[in-house]
C-alpha cells in the first residue's frame, strides 16, 4: 500500500478538520475536503478494514510505521493525542454521515466516538499473568457460578448479579492473560465438571468475541450467554446426567432435552440479556440447520453467539481430561473443529478461533491441518 | 551538583546486576564497531578489535547467565528491570540504531560465536532499508543461531475500543512491552522461554559439539530446568516435558546418558509431581519415554518405573466417553463417533491420511474468506434488538409448540410473548406479531392447553386495547411493512375490519388512506355486509371509498348497491359508481357511458371518456367518435377531442382510423394551432391499432411538415416492417 495515499488522505482530513473548526460544517471546504479523503479509503482497505495508530509519537498505518512525516500528519497526531485517542479503524461500509461525524469530533471539544464502520480507541499490552493469579480469578469466577447454581430451581429466579460478578471475574481474567488456553480450568472431579466446564466456556466464548475487538455490554453478554448454555441440565435427572453406565435411548433423549429446559428456564427470568436464553437453546444446534433440538418451523439458522458457544463448547470439552476419560489434545481438537467446519460449525469462526488461538499461544500450528 | 550526579550514580550502580559493567562495556564496543565503519572499511582493525571485545565481554557474561537479553525502548536499553542509564549517549545511540530497524528486543545465548556477532554487527551496519521481520529473516539466512532478534511488532498490542487514555499512563504502555518481552510475560510470546523457540535438533546438534568431556553436572541442570521449569504452583507442563524428549532423541549417547540420569534420578523430580506429569502427556510421548528408560533402566529409580507401569495400564484402559449409549457414544452432551475422535488424534491422523489427501482436504476446509471486521460486525447486527427480539420470539413459539411442556411454563411463555408482542406492535413488527397470533390461534383449535390459548386471543389480541393500538401501528408502518401488516390484519379481519373502516372515514392523510384501502380490498367477501351497510352514510367520501372496496375486493355480487349512485348528482359519487360497473361489464354500463358522454357536466365527460381508454370498452368506441366528428365552430371542444383521441389510442378500434385520418387532412381557418396539436396526438397514439389498419395514415405521416409526426411515422413503419420480416 503506497504511503503517498495515506499521507494524502490524512491530509484530506485535517484540512476537512480545520475547515470545521475554522468555519463550520456548512462550509464548502468542509464538503470537499472530507469528500477527498472520503473518495481514497477504498485504496486503503487491507481485508476490508485499515487502521491508523499514534504509538511513540510516530503514526503507523496497518501495522507498519508511516514514513512520511509532514505538517499534516504532526498535526493529526496532536489532535489524537489531545483527544485520547491512540487507534481509529475504518472498515469498509464507511458512510459520508459517519466520517463527517468523526471529523467534526476530532476538530470540536465532542467527544469522538465509535460508529458502525468507525471504531475508535486505545491500545494496551497483554501481559501474562502468574499462573496463581489467572487461576485464582478464575476460580473466583467458577465459584461464584457455582453458588448462584445452587440456588436454581424451577420456584427461583436466577442471581443475575452474582452471575454478572462471575463474568466479570473472567473478563478481568482475560484482560490479565491473553493466552486462553492457560485461563480454562481443569477439572478436578465429576461434579467439578458442570461449573468449571460453563465458566471455560465463557471464556472461551468472550475469546472469540475479543479477538474480533468486541467489547462492553455485548462482550458481557456474550460471556453470559457462554456462562449459561448448559443451565437446562440442572433439570435433567441428577440420576440419568451422572450414570456412569451405559444409557437407554430414552435417557440419551432426556439429556438432549436441556437446551429446551434451559432456555424455558431462562425465557421466564424478567432479567436475563436475551442473548442467554438463545445461547441455551441453541448451543447443539449446527451451522447446518441440523443437531439438537430440533426445531418445528421458526428457529432454522443458528445465531451468531451460539455458534460461537458451541465451537467453546466442543473444543473445552473435547479437550478437558476427566478422571475416568483422557482428553484429546489442542491439535487434535482443533483439527477436528476444522474438519467440522462449513457443516456443524461456522467455518468463518473456525477459522477466527484457531488462529487467534494460534497467535495468543505463539503457536500457529493449532490453526493448521 | 556534579558530586551530587555522582552519588546518585552509585546508589544507581548498587541497584544494578553485577553484570552490568561487563554488558555496558559489550554494548561500548559493539556501538564503536557499528560506528568505525562510517569512518573505516568493515574489515579494519578498529572494527575487528571492538568486536573482538565485545564477544570477550560476553564470554564473561555468560558464566554468570546462560542468556543475556537486551530490550530497546526506542532510545532506551532495557535489561531485566533495569533501565540502562538513558543519558549516557552510546547507549543511547546503539538503542536508536537497532529502534530504527524495527528491534525490540536481542538476546545473546551462552555458546555465542564470533561468527554470529561479526554477522550481526554486519546486520547492523547494512545500509539496506530491512526492518523488523525481514531483519529477522536476514539473520536466520545468515545462519546466526546464537542471537535471537525479536521485532517490534504492532499486532500484539490490544484494542480498546471506545476507550481513553488515562492522563500519564501512555509511557507505561511501551515499558510493559518491553519488561514483557524480556520477563517472558507478553502475550504471544512462548511461555516456557526462548529455549523452546528454538529446535531441539539445533540444540542437540550445539550439546554434542559443546557439552563433550569433562564438564561440571550443573551446566547439564541449566539445560535441564530451562526446559523441565516447573509452573508457579504446578507441575511441569506436558508441551515442555514432550520437548526435552526431542532433545534426548537427538544427542550423542553418552551426553543422553547424562541428561536421563541428571534429569529422572534428581530429587527434584517428587512422585506426585512425576505422576501428574506423566498423565498429561501424549500416549506418542508415553511411548518415547518408555523406550528411553528401558534402554536405560540402570539409571532409573524403581519408584519411578513402577508409576510408569502403574500409569501406562490406566491410559490403555480409557475410554474417550463420558457416556455410551446403543452404539454410540458421547463426550458430555456431544455425541461423536469414537472413529473421528481416532482420526484426528496426532499419533493416528498420518496413518489414516497420507500427505496429499491432507494437503487436498487442507484445501477444501478453506473457510470463506471473512475478515474479523465483517465478523465483528455481524455479530454486533445479529445483537441489535430487532434481530434479537425476533430471534427469542422465534424460541418462545419453538418452546411453546414443544411436546413435554408443563401448562406453568405454557402460561408464563405466554405472558413473556404477550409482553413481547406489545413491543413489536410499537415498532411495527406485524410480521413477527402474525406469527405469533397464527401459533396461539392454531393452539386454541387443538392445542394441548387450548383454553389458555383462546383466553389470550380473547383477552389479548382482541382487545379494545390492542386492536386500536394495531390500527395505529397500521397508519404508522403499514406502508413500510406491508406484506407483514396485511398478512396480520387478514388473520385478525373480522375484529378489525369495523375499526379499520371507521379508522378510513376519518383519515385526511391520503397515503395513508390508500394503504387503509388496500388493507379492507385485501379481506374478500366478509367485508362486504359492513361495506353495503355504509352505502348509506351521507358523508360522499364514505359512499365513494365503500364502492372501491366493493369493486376492488371483488363484489360482483353487490353491484345491484350501486347502480343507483350511477346518475348521482354528485359527479364524485356518480364517476364511482359508473367506474364500478364498467370495472364489472355490466350491461347497462354502456347505457350509462353514453347518457354521460352526451351529458352537460363537461368535467364528467372528460372523466368517462379517459375511463372508457383504460377499460378499453369497444362497445363506446362510436360514440367517441360521435363527440370526436362533431363541429366545434368556438374551438372550446379541443380539450375533449384530444382525450377522445387518447382513448381511441389505448382501444385501438380500426374503426377510428377513417375518422382520424379525414381529422388529419382537414383545414382550418381559426384554431389552427388547436388542429395541428390534435394532428400530432393522432400519431403519438396509434401503437396499439392493428397494424394494416393505420399503414396508410402512417405514410401519409412520413410526408407531413411536422418533424414530431414524421419521426413517429418513420419510427412505427420500421418497427413494423422488422416484426414483419421477423
Amino acid at each position: 500500500m503506497s504511503h503517498e495515499i495515506v499521507s494524502a488522505f490524512i491530509s484530506h482530513m485535517t484540512t476537512a478538520m480545520s475547515s470545521y473548526s475554522l468555519y463550520s460544517g456548512m462550509h464548502p471546504m468542509f464538503d470537499e475536503f472530507s469528500g477527498k479523503a472520503l473518495q481514497l479509503v477504498d485504496e486503503l482497505y487491507h481485508d476490508d478494514a485499515f487502521s491508523l495508530l499514534t504509538f511513540n509519537n510516530s503514526l503507523i498505518f496497518n501495522n507498519v510505521p508511516l514514513a512520511a512525516k509532514g505538517m499534516h500528519v504532526s498535526s493529526f497526531l496532536k489532535t489524537l493525542k489531545k483527544k485520547k485517542i491512540e487507534k481509529v479503524v475504518f472498515r469498509k461500509g464507511l458512510e459520508v454521515d459517519e466520517f463527517k461525524k468523526f471529523i467534526t469530533g476530532m476538530a470540536s471539544r465532542e467527544t469522538v466516538s465509535s460508529s458502525p464502520h468507525l471504531s475508535v480507541g486505545i491500545v494496551e499490552v497483554k501481559l501474562k499473568a502468574p499462573d496463581s493469579d489467572v487461576r485464582s480469578l478464575m476460580g473466583d469466577g467458577i465459584s461464584k457460578f457455582e453458588s448462584v447454581c445452587q440456588e436454581i430451581s424451577k420456584f427461583k429466579t436466577l442471581d443475575i448479579i452474582g452471575l454478572d460478578d462471575a463474568v466479570l471475574s473472567f473478563i478481568s481474567t482475560l484482560k490479565k492473560e491473553s493466552d486462553v488456553l492457560r485461563i480454562i480450568s481443569p477439572v478436578k472431579s465429576r461434579s467439578d465438571y458442570t461449573y468449571v466446564h460453563a465458566g471455560n466456556v465463557s471464556v472461551l466464548t468472550m475469546f472469540q468475541a475479543e479477538s474480533l475487538g468486541l467489547g462492553g455490554e455485548l462482550l458481557h453478554d456474550i460471556g453470559l450467554a457462554g456462562l449459561l448454555h448448559d443451565v437446562g441440565k440442572m433439570f435433567v435427572a441428577s440420576s440419568v446426567l451422572e450414570k456412569q453406565t451405559r444409557l437407554s435411548e430414552d435417557e440419551w433423549t432426556e439429556i438432549k432435552k436441556h437446551p429446551v429446559y434451559g432456555a424455558m428456564y431462562l425465557s421466564k427470568l424478567p432479567d436475563v440479556p436475551p442473548l442467554t436464553v438463545i445461547a441455551a437453546f441453541e448451543h447443539h444446534m449446527r451451522f447446518d440447520g441440523r443437531g439438537y433440538p430440533e426445531t418445528r418451523r421458526w428457529r432454522k439458522k443458528q445465531h451468531i453467539v451460539s455458534q460461537m458457544v458451541a465451537i467453546a463448547d466442543v473444543f473445552d470439552a473435547l479437550r478437558t481430561e476427566r478422571p475416568y476419560r483422557k482428553a484429546l489434545d489442542v491439535r487434535a481438537t482443533s483439527r477436528l473443529l476444522k474438519e467440522r467446519a462449513g457443516t456443524e460449525f461456522n467455518p468463518a469462526l473456525v477459522d477466527n478461533f484457531l488462529s487467534s488461538l494460534g497467535h495468543v499461544t505463539g503457536k500457529p500450528h493449532y490453526c493448521q491441518g | 551538583m556534579v558530586e551530587k550526579v555522582t552519588m546518585k550514580e552509585k546508589e544507581e550502580a548498587k541497584k544494578i546486576p553485577l553484570d552490568a559493567k561487563l554488558l555496558s562495556d559489550a554494548i561500548i564496543e559493539l556501538n564503536i564497531s557499528r560506528r568505525s565503519v562510517g569512518l573505516y572499511p568493515g574489515d579494519h582493525p578498529i572494527v575487528k578489535e571492538s568486536l573482538r571485545k565485545a564477544f570477550s565481554c560476553f564470554e564473561s557474561l555468560f558464566e554468570l547467565s546462560h542468556n543475556i537479553t537486551l530490550g530497546i525502548a526506542k532510545n532506551t536499553l532495557v535489561v531485566g528491570d533495569f533501565l540502562l542509564d538513558a543519558r549516557n549517549p552510546v547507549f543511547k545511540e546503539f538503542a536508536e540504531s537497532l529502534h530504527l530497524k524495527g528491534i525490540a528486543a536481542v538476546a545473546f545465548y551462552s555458546g555465542l560465536s564470533m561468527e554470529d556477532l561479526q554477522g550481526f554487527h554486519e546486520l547492523l551496519v547494512a545500509k539496506d532499508s530491512f526492518t523488523g521481520p525481514e531483519i529477522i529473516r536476514l539473520a536466520e539466512s545468515k545462519g546466526i543461531k546464537s542471537i535471537k532478534l525479536i521485532p517490534l511488532d504492532i499486532s500484539k498490542f490490544h484494542f480498546a475500543k471506545d476507550s481513553l487514555r488515562k492522563e500519564g499512563s501512555d509511557c507505561a504502555l511501551w515499558e510493559s512491552y518491553v519488561s514483557g518481552l524480556i520477563d517472558g510475560t507478553l502475550a504471544d510470546s512462548d511461555a516456557e522461554g526462548v529455549i523452546l523457540s528454538v529446535r531441539q535438533e539445533d540444540i542437540a546438534s550445539f550439546l554434542n559439539n559443546r557439552m563433550a568431556g569433562d564438564i561440571d553436572e550443573t551446566s547439564y541442570d541449566r539445560v535441564i530446568t530451562s526446559y523441565l521449569k516447573k509452573r508457579e504452583n504446578g507441575g511441569i507442563r506436558a508441551e515442555s516435558f514432550s520437548k526435552f524428549l526431542s532433545l534426548i532423541d537427538n544427542l550423542s549417547p553418552e551426553l543422553k546418558q547424562q541428561f536421563i540420569k541428571r534429569a529422572f534420578g534428581r530429587p527434584a523430580v517428587e512422585a506426585g509431581e512425576a505422576e501428574s506429569l506423566l498423565k498429561e502427556i501424549t500416549s506418542c510421548d508415553m511411548e518415547r519415554l518408555e523406550a528411553i528408560l528401558h534402554e536405560n533402566s540402570s539409571l532409573i529409580p524403581e519408584s519411578l518405573s513402577n508409576l510408569l507401569d502403574k500409569l501406562r495400564h490406566a491410559k490403555t484402559d480409557e475410554s474417550f466417553f463420558d457416556r455410551l449409549f446403543a452404539n454410540r457414544g458421547a463426550i458430555d452432551d456431544i455425541e461423536i463417533d469414537e472413529n473421528m475422535i481416532r482420526l484426528f488424534q496426532d499419533d493416528q491422523f498420518n496413518n489414516y491420511v497420507n500427505k496429499s489427501y491432507q494437503d487436498e482436504l487442507q484445501l477444501m476446509m478453506q473457510p470463506p474468506k471473512i475478515s474479523k471486521a465483517s465478523l465483528a460486525e455481524e455479530i454486533e447486527e445479529h445483537y441489535r434488538e430487532e434481530l434479537i427480539g425476533k430471534t427469542i420470539s422465534e424460541i418462545v413459539l419453538e418452546l411453546l409448540e414443544g411436546d413435554f411442556i408443563a401448562r406453568e411454563d405454557y402460561q408464563c411463555l405466554l405472558e413473556r410473548i404477550l409482553a413481547m408482542t406489545e413491543q413489536f406492535l410499537e415498532a411495527g413488527r406485524f410480521y413477527e406479531i402474525s406469527e405469533i397470533y397464527s401459533t396461539i390461534s392454531s393452539h386454541s383449535h387443538a392445542g394441548k392447553f387450548n383454553d389458555d390459548a383462546s383466553g389470550v386471543l380473547a383477552d389479548f389480541f382482541h382487545s379494545e386495547n390492542f386492536l386500536s393500538g394495531l390500527i395505529e401501528a397500521l397508519k404508522l408502518w403499514g406502508r413500510s411493512e406491508r406484506e407483514g401488516a396485511l398478512r396480520l390484519a387478514k388473520m385478525n379481519k373480522c375484529h378489525l375490519m369495523g375499526r379499520l373502516l371507521d379508522a378510513l372515514s376519518e383519515e385526511t392523510d391520503s397515503s395513508i388512506r390508500k394503504f387503509l384501502l388496500y388493507v379492507l380490498s385485501s379481506f374478500g367477501d366478509e367485508i362486504f355486509p359492513e361495506v353495503i351497510k355504509r352505502l348509506n352514510d351521507p358523508r360522499w367520501y364514505v359512499v365513494r371509498n365503500m364502492m372501491y372496496l366493493i369493486r376492488e375486493a371483488g363484489g360482483i355480487k353487490y353491484v345491484t348497491y350501486v347502480r343507483r349512485f350511477a346518475r348521482d348528482k354528485d359527479e364524485k359519487i356518480c364517476f364511482e359508481a359508473l367506474k364500478t360497473l364498467v370495472h364489472f361489464k355490466t350491461s347497462d354500463s354502456l347505457s350509462y357511458i353514453k347518457f354521460h358522454l352526451n351529458g352537460d357536466d363537461p368535467e364528467l365527460r372528460s372523466r368517462v371518456i379517459s375511463l372508457v381508454g383504460t377499460y378499453r370498452c369497444e362497445d363506446a368506441v362510436p360514440y367517441l367518435l360521435q363527440l370526436l366528428e362533431k363541429k366545434d365552430i368556438f374551438g372550446s371542444g379541443s380539450g375533449d377531442k384530444v382525450s377522445i383521441i387518447r382513448a381511441l389510442g389505448k382501444i385501438g378500434d380500426p374503426r377510428a382510423v377513417s375518422v382520424l385520418t379525414k381529422i388529419y387532412h382537414s383545414s382550418a381557418i381559426l384554431f389552427k394551432a388547436e388542429l395541428d396539436q390534435l394532428r400530432v396526438e393522432i400519431f403519438k397514439n396509434t401503437e396499439n391499432y392493428p397494424r394494416d389498419s393505420v399503414n396508410h395514415l402512417l405514410e401519409i405521416g412520413l410526408r407531413s411538415r411536422n418533424y414530431e409526426i414524421r419521426a413517429i411515422s418513420e419510427r412505427l413503419l420500421g418497427e413494423r416492417e422488422t416484426a414483419y420480416v421477423s
